[in-house]
């Protein structure tokens, strides 16, 4: 027996232990029990810190990756179809009527199963610029089975709200922006429903050259919200507007 | 060739031997390590155990408590949270300021202002203290940084002189502890700079560019584990640790004498201590230095809080939280505060029993309970008030302008504000509600505090039986909002009606509401409204020297009547004998820690201060008390206690359904449940019998011995274990040896009650479990609910007040907000636990109405308002009976009285120690034992003991429910299980002594080989040779 033989099983030894430690140190990791804190799945807590009315600077909490929000809308050229007025300018299916909204100066359509739905004709033809049009409608938010569609032809329909949640969302249905309504039609009627809310769409993607788009709300279980009012689809509240441009206005959280 | 194989073979040798030692030592170091586990746990912040989970519904949201601080991708966002934590903490600093003086309007400072900062302090703040109480100062925003933040042009000269030239800590000087690492033997050093050091080294020069203020930062420290002295310390003037030093009063002359001469335009000193300091020379610059601000300890981030104040940004709005006196032996508990030894300690065999005894002759009357009372008794002509006893500065008689400089509640604005419209009602539920309109009648905006203050009747009757009354009582306040100049606010402030009890320890021999007259009044400062109820007492008839009253300055006042509502009330001996929060019979409870009222102590007899007398019972000096046999009998920690033999006896009857069929308790039982099943279930419900029944004795065992910074996990029942952290002002100091992420270190507590803003103290809580959450700790030891009893407390800093209902208001509302984020306070130390020397063990001797109104009242707002999950038991006795051993209090009032179903930890204890011990401790109430090296065997000596096996499964029942309701409960539902395994630092302990001992044995074959090669290759050498031999032969 060399020295040399001597040496080399010196290092199968080494490679050996190497092999082991290497083995047991990668269990270890493994086992590391402090655990991932950051899972990537933490959800923000849904009462507030509450430092608004404690801190002077306003108690805002700068998030280090500001989530961008809609704050509000800018339009031009709004038009409007007003419910129970404007019958020429939109079709119900199924048995859907136009009611009277207990107490108030105004209209609602409240589509109560898959066959009913109120299909509204938007012409924007006349739109130069056809990537900014967008929608607008005034509904009752906690709706379980609404549904908001677009379609070019009345045939191929696209969903573009329907009841949704969210941590950061400001309304429980999928849209571009919403904000609550609490005097409808500048009437100086104040609205007590606190479900009462606008809910703004962006239609430019959608629309072709032509300029025209049927725009239909109903009632779907497709994405029915176990936490909203079952049973209902879409309630909409005496009027939806589109405009020729619809933009937002944005802040960061 | 022999001798290459010879050379390996003693490679081989030495290799062998190497390993061989090295694979002894970590074998014994494992050992070492696992016994010592829960220390290293908490140190490489590990767990013991994983999460396995079995099937998870996804619908069900196991997330329980959650942060309002994540990213976009769902994980924590801590440098959000970072970002407003500093925020809060610098509020918490300027509505905790406290400007004490500000002549001719000397602040704010403008805008831009040039300063000069003096003092080694100015660089080196204190921040903290030590000990529990410490935080990571690594990263502390310095004053430079702060001043600079507000625009402030700051000499850069004398901050390079201060922090790295002559005058820095490198070259001596400074505020440092300095010991021999032992907690309990260490200095307090104050090394300040003298003038002449400045002056020759050329900073001087600076001063021209930076003129527009000399701030000074005058420090003090504080740390667990020594008093400061009153006397005896090496660098300040009389030995007083809380006194100037020669040179610290030379350097303010000297900045004096620069502004006189034109160097500088205003001096301005800043008070960087949480301990009170002795204000007799520093009254001396009350006319030439300019203005003065209490700034506390600031925590690593409140410091541009302070400069937010100094340029006016901000308006002080922090009041005192204790009174600030020229000579702080005055206060009558200085007589008894350095705990001594038995007089005849030497006649007894003490051994390990060896401790000192404390006894609080002063009564209620510490801080402004005393000055106050004294007061006004010198006022009313009575009690021997104006006698000589207690008399410090005064001249002559007692003189409270003498003795008090700044008093309770105390603190200056930059503006004026006007209380109208003051009125209080008696509710239909019996408490009182007070409104009061605030109004600024200055030029700046700013935050106003509004005290209620409550005078209770001293009657014939307190007298006779030893009761004693301050004068006034802190029973509500409130903060407005930031007044703009002319605006308004009406602050509503509800009055308990359970504060205007008094216990009775010798007549009913409990709470009573005595007859007479109560008033309550609201004022400036304890003083301020107690001169409004003088005011009241002269208008409603009562004989006063109105000639003897006096404002805070000395100057003559006849208080306002306007701000006094009263009440008459009649004698209730009913109402208040009974608990509000369990209907538990209130009554005395610690007569064996009344001298007067144990029966122990032979005929030795206390006089405790009494209004009644002031001359006669004020302490002239440190009570001498001897050991009779009956108390040396009470001082042994092993002892049976009756109280829980009987209440085990009526437990076993009580639950007979639940035992097994002789009777026992069920150990080890399948019944399926996990511990995550009980979070709807109220403290008492039937399933927790079933869940109990599924541990085993070993895991009650552990969980009930080992609570070193954590509870143990528990298989059989799915309890996850948790991490527990110091400590009362941050939970920072563990996560920066290994965790790169920084929990905030805060203001002091002293800081946080002086806001007198509980919405604040609110959101700081919050942010406190925030951080708790973020760093996966679930316990905090803290917050701290000691008393100021004097001004020397080694932990000041980590206890709010010398009032009770400040420091119980304070933390009740952190302890809310850092709740509700899943934190498990652990407040601390339960209880009589105000001083720090020789702690461990001290007899604190006090009488029943002191215990229960000075110093367990913080603690009864806490667990009964606040809702604290769990307390830390004084290391400290009460009486002869150490805290956590002492049934009356873990048991009859911490449980009965006031309803508390968490669980009690001991303080630090480990096997070397006869304190903190479980044999007592567990019979008492005290759960769990702070101690590393305890494990399931603790409890071994006791095992099928009926009497400990029932103790043992409340405590772990009380534990369980505790931790039900953290965090430690997120992400775990009724199909998670836990799993005991190894972290990683044991597994690297595993591999090593395996690598190592693999090792050993293959050295250890090769040496043999290596031999065995070279005896046979010697053999055939010698073959040869004689083969060679034999040829040459032939």
């Amino acid at each position: 027996m060399s020295a040399l033989s001597n040496l080399k099983r010196l290092c199968k030894f080494s490679f050996s232990f190497l092999f082991i430690s290497s083995a047991l140190l990668f269990s270890s990791c493994k086992s590391d029990q402090n655990g991932p804190i950051n899972s990537g799945a933490h959800v923000v807590d849904p009462i507030p810190m509450g430092g608004e009315e404690v801190l002077d600077d306003g108690g805002q909490i700068n998030h280090s990756d500001p989530i961008k929000v809609t704050t509000g809308v800018k339009f031009k050229k709004e038009r409007r179809i007003v419910l129970g007025l404007d019958d020429d300018k939109y079709t119900l299916e199924g048995g859907a009527k136009i009611e009277d909204w207990a107490g108030a100066p105004v209209h609602r359509i409240k589509l109560t199963n898959t066959a009913q739905s109120i299909t509204f004709r938007l012409d924007f033809s006349k739109v130069e610029d056809k990537s900014k049009v967008g929608c607008m409608m005034t509904l009752i938010r906690s709706r379980a089975n609404m549904t908001v569609q677009v379609s070019l032809n009345q045939e191929d329909w696209t969903e573009i709200g329907y009841p949704e949640r969210s941590a950061f969302s400001t309304s429980n249905i999928h849209c571009n922006y919403a904000e609550q309504v609490h005097d409808l039609r500048n009437a100086g009627y104040t609205l007590n429903d606190k479900n009462l809310w606008q809910f703004y769409w962006n239609l430019g993607e959608y629309v072709d050259d032509t300029g025209i788009i049927y725009l239909r709300a109903g009632y779907s279980n497709e994405h029915a919200d176990i936490l909203s009012d079952k049973g209902v689809g879409t309630d909409i509240i005496d009027y939806i507007s589109y405009f020729e441009s619809l933009e937002y206005e944005y802040a960061y959280l | 060739m022999v001798k290459k194989r010879k050379a390996f073979s003693l490679l081989w040798l030495i290799l062998t031997i190497v390993f061989a030692v090295l694979t002894v030592i970590f074998i014994v170091g494992s050992a070492i390590a696992n016994t010592y586990s829960a220390a290293l746990h908490v140190f490489f912040n590990t767990r013991p155990y994983e999460l396995v989970q079995i099937e998870s519904d996804e619908n069900v949201d196991t997330e329980y408590f959650k942060s309002s601080f994540v990213t976009q991708s769902g994980n924590y966002d801590d440098e959000a949270l970072w970002d407003y934590d500093t925020r809060v903490a610098e509020q918490i600093m300027n509505e905790s300021t406290v400007m004490l003086w500000n002549n001719s309007d000397a602040l704010p400072l403008e805008k831009g202002s040039s300063v000069s900062l003096f003092s080694n302090t100015s660089v080196n703040m204190v921040y903290t203290g030590s000990g529990s109480g410490a935080l990571n100062t690594s990263n502390a925003v310095d004053m430079k940084t702060a001043l600079e933040k507000y625009e402030f042009k700051v000499n850069d000269v004398l901050w390079d002189f201060y922090s790295t030239g002559a005058g820095s800590k490198k070259a001596g000087y400074g505020i440092t502890q300095v010991g021999s690492g032992d907690m309990s033997n260490f200095t307090l050093n104050v090394k300040e700079v003298p003038w002449n050091v400045i002056q020759s080294n050329n900073v001087s020069s600076s001063f021209s560019e930076f003129n527009d203020a000399a701030i000074f930062v005058l420090g003090r420290s504080g740390g667990e584990g020594k008093d400061a002295l009153y006397t005896g310390n090496p660098d300040t003037i009389g030995g007083n640790y809380l006194e100037l030093t020669e040179v610290e009063r030379d350097v303010l002359n000297q900045l004096v004498k620069a502004k006189e001469d034109g160097v500088f335009e205003k001096v301005i000193l800043l008070i960087n201590s949480a301990n009170p300091m002795q204000m007799k020379l520093i009254s001396e610059f009350n006319d030439t230095i300019d203005a003065c601000l209490w700034v506390g300890v600031p925590g690593v981030a409140g410091t541009p809080g302070i400069a937010k104040v100094l340029c006016g940004e901000a308006n002080p709005s922090g009041r005192l939280i204790d009174t600030y006196v020229y000579d702080n032996g005055s206060a009558p508990a200085m007589m008894n505060f350095y705990s001594k030894s038995w007089t005849n300690a030497s006649d007894y065999s003490l051994g390990g029993l060896q401790r000192p005894y404390m006894i609080y002759q002063e009564g209620i009357y510490i801080g402004y309970r005393y000055y106050e009372t004294r007061y006004e008794d010198a006022v009313l002509n009575q009690g021997n008030a104006t006698s000589a006893a207690g008399t410090y500065e005064s001249l002559d008689d007692w003189d409270y302008t003498e003795e008090v400089t700044y008093p309770f509640g105390f603190g200056l604005s930059y503006t004026d504000y006007e209380f109208s419209e003051y009125d209080v009602k008696r509710l239909e539920d019996g408490d009182y509600e007070v409104k009061v309109t605030v109004t600024n009648v200055g030029d700046k905006a700013g935050r106003e505090v509004a005290q209620v203050y409550l005078q209770k009747p001293y009657t014939e009757y307190d007298k006779t039986h030893g009761i004693e009354k301050s004068a006034v009582e802190l029973v509500g306040y409130a903060k407005t909002k930031i007044l703009d100049p002319q605006e308004s606010e009406t602050l509503t402030i509800i009055v308990d009606d359970q504060d205007l009890k008094t216990y009775d320890a010798d007549g009913y021999k409990t709470y009573i509401l005595e007859d007479g007259t109560y008033h309550f009044a609201i004022g400036d400062n304890a003083h301020d409204a107690l001169n409004n109820i003088l005011a009241k007492k002269r208008n409603d008839g009562i004989d006063i020297d109105s000639s003897k009253m006096v404002d805070v300055y000395g100057e003559p006042t006849t208080g306002n009547a306007d701000f006094v509502k009263s009440f008459e009330l009649e004698l209730d001996t009913e109402k208040y004998s009974t608990s509000v929060h369990t209907g538990y019979e209130i009554t005395n409870q610690f007569d064996f820690a009344d001298i007067n009222r144990s029966g122990e102590a032979g005929d030795q007899k206390v006089t405790y201060l009494s209004r009644n007398d002031w001359n006669g019972t004020y302490p002239k000096e440190y009570f001498k008390l001897a050991l009779t046999d009956q108390m040396y009998d009470h001082l042994a920690y092993k002892r049976d206690l009756p109280q829980t033999a009987a209440d085990a006896e009526a437990w076993y009857k009580e639950n007979a359904d639940i035992l097994d069929s002789d009777g026992k308790i069920k150990y080890s039982q399948d019944n399926g449940l996990s511990l995550i099943q009980m979070k709807d279930l109220p403290f008492d419900a039937p399933e927790w019998d079933l869940l109990l029944d599924q541990m085993s004795w070993e895991e009650q065992a552990l969980l009930c011995a080992r609570g070193y910074h954590s509870t143990a996990e528990v298989s059989s029942i799915n309890k996850p274990g948790t991490v527990d952290e110091n400590g009362p002002c941050g939970v920072s100091v563990t996560f920066s040896s290994l965790n790169s992420r920084m929990a905030m270190g805060w203001p002091s507590a002293c800081n946080r009650g002086a806001t007198f803003n509980t919405k604040l103290n609110e959101l700081m809580g919050k942010c406190f479990g925030e951080d708790m959450l973020h760093a996966n700790v679930n316990g905090c030891l803290g917050f701290g609910l000691n008393m100021h009893r004097t001004a020397y407390g080694a932990r000041n800093f980590e206890y709010y007040s010398e009032d009770s209902f400040l420091s119980g208001e304070a933390c009740k509302y952190e302890t809310i907000g850092a709740q509700s984020k899943g934190a498990n306070i652990q407040v601390k130390h339960f209880v009589l636990n105000d001083f720090d020397t020789i702690r461990n063990g001290t007899s604190t001797f006090a009488n029943e109405q002191t215990i229960r109104e000075i110093y367990c009242s913080p603690f009864e707002t806490e667990f009964t308002e606040g809702g604290a999950w769990s307390t830390m038991a004084s290391t400290a006795r009460i009486g002869n009976e150490w805290a956590g051993g002492c049934y009356n209090l873990m048991t009859n009032v911490l449980r009965r009285e006031w309803g508390f179903l968490g669980y009690v930890s001991s303080d630090y204890t480990a096997n070397s120690r006869l304190d903190n011990n479980t044999y007592i401790g567990i019979q008492a109430g005290c759960d769990t034992y702070d101690a590393s090296e305890f494990n399931e065997t603790q409890y071994d000596s006791v095992k099928g003991n009926p009497i400990f096996e029932y103790c043992l499964r409340i405590s772990s029942k009380r534990i369980c429910y505790a931790v039900l309701h953290t965090s430690a409960m997120n992400g775990i539902d009724s199909s998670t299980k836990v799993v005991t395994v190894n972290a990683w630092w044991q597994n690297v302990l595993i591999a090593i002594q395996v690598v190592f001992g693999v090792a050993t044995l293959a050295f250890a074959g090769l040496l043999i080989l290596s031999i065995f090669s070279a005896r046979k290759l010697a053999k055939e050498n010698i073959t040869n040779e004689t083969s060679q031999n034999i040829e040459e032969v032939k």
